[in-house]
């Protein structure tokens, strides 16, 4: 199997799938936790994941389609296409983690989930008529990608700082670590949009990337895996972990 | 007493600085923001009276009561009587407690404070921004605790 073909390296496609495969078990743990318990936060959590996991396996599969497919890259490119739809799903995954923060932590109601449901529309309204009327000619969108980021950075600052502050007040042990950890995977998230931004800008602006795939991508995939297991265990907070915090 | 309020719903509705006269000597509204004078005089008139009454007939001055839509918590020391107005949220008695031991411990230990009576009013401004400000960050626990309840029922 050749390393690059299409202009897309086959390790991207590895790196996805790992990230498609963890997102989904943790998809998976989320609704059976939703429902065995039957809380809305958990329904907003499991719902957030599931569009992210959607995202990355559209990202995924169109890197798969590019792959392997007989029509250039400079005809048509399936991850400049599936990139941007991944984005739209990204922006719903968003408004689902507002809601999750809004029932656990803010209690402000409708108007926070709306705030960011409005601004994470916006990116849908910028990304939808690329994907409709510019099939075959889509280039590196700087603007949606650096305002995805200055949204993502937002709700993701605000559970940082709502998850940390709540660890650092607490008495509980196993609390102050389970809200220290969803803190974490939180600064984990905002590097992972800023990773990808970079990657964004950089095989934009830098000839030495122009083909694609800066280090940056590679090292916002691997903030996701980090992450990802970070929030499993601070939102999950499985039996054996719990076991192993109190022993 | 419970008015709509911007944003995150206060527990706490009002705080009372009564005379052992059942005169109202400070008043600071978390709902309102605004003074009614005539129902701050009567309400802490009605406090001071069931007080008395209560010690009266012997039964033991009160630290608790509810009506339909408040509940009153009340602190009595030699000199003022301290009654909180919070609205039907349950919150752990110790909670409470702790906030009315702050605010006593506050208004009991100030320096200006000696007698009521002379009190000035840049004094009562200053201790009622102290008291908004114990509330304040008492509410804020309250929540910060909740958060901790609400993810152990729907997550952990």
């Amino acid at each position: 199997m050749v390393v690059w073909q299409n202009k897309i390296p086959i390790s991207s496609i590895i790196f996805e799938l790992v990230v498609v495969i963890a997102l989904t078990f943790m998809v998976i743990t989320i609704f059976a936790r939703y429902f065995a318990k039957r809380k809305k936060p958990v329904l907003y959590l499991a719902l957030a994941y599931l569009f992210y996991d959607l995202a990355t396996l559209t990202s995924c599969i169109g890197r798969w389609l590019g792959y392997f497919s007989s029509i250039p890259y400079t005809e048509f490119s399936y991850t400049d296409f599936t990139t941007l739809f991944a984005y739209v799903l990204m922006a719903i995954a968003n408004v689902f983690i507002a809601a999750f923060i809004d029932t656990i932590f803010i209690q402000k109601g409708v108007d926070f989930v709306a705030f960011f449901a409005i601004l994470s529309g916006i990116i849908i309204g910028m990304i939808v008529p690329i994907l409709n009327f510019e099939w075959g000619n889509m280039r590196s969108h700087v603007l949606i990608v650096s305002y995805h980021l200055i949204l993502s950075i937002l709700i993701f600052l605000i559970l940082a700082i709502v998850s940390l502050r709540e660890a650092k007040m607490n008495k509980k042990k196993i609390a102050k670590i389970g809200f220290a950890l969803i803190g974490t995977y939180a600064i984990f998230m905002i590097l992972l949009f800023v990773s990808f931004t970079s990657d964004s800008l950089l095989i934009t602006y830098v000839d030495a990337f122009s083909k694609g795939y800066s280090p940056a991508y590679y090292f916002g995939w691997t903030l996701l895996v980090i992450g990802s297991i970070i929030g499993y265990l601070g939102l999950i907070m499985p039996k054996w972990f719990v076991k192993m915090l109190k022993l | 007493m419970a008015k709509k309020n911007k944003g995150r719903r206060k527990v706490i509705e009002s705080v009372y600085i009564i005379s052992r006269t059942g005169l109202p000597l400070l008043y600071v509204d978390f709902v309102s923001q605004e003074d009614d004078v005539d129902a701050v005089t009567l309400f802490s008139g009605i406090i001071s009276a069931i007080q008395v009454a209560m010690a009266e007939i012997d039964v033991g001055v009160p630290s608790f009561f509810d009506t339909e839509k408040n509940e009153i918590f009340m602190n009595v020391t030699e000199k003022f009587a301290i009654a909180v107005v919070k609205n039907q949220e349950p919150i752990d008695r110790n909670e409470m407690n702790k906030l009315m031991d702050q605010i006593q411990t506050l208004v009991s230990f100030d320096q200006e404070v000696e007698d009521f009576s002379t009190i000035s009013d840049e004094t009562k401004n200053k201790i009622s921004k102290k008291i908004r400000e114990i509330v304040n960050n008492w509410e804020d626990y309250i929540s910060e605790r909740e958060a901790t309840k609400r993810i152990t029922e729907s997550l952990w």
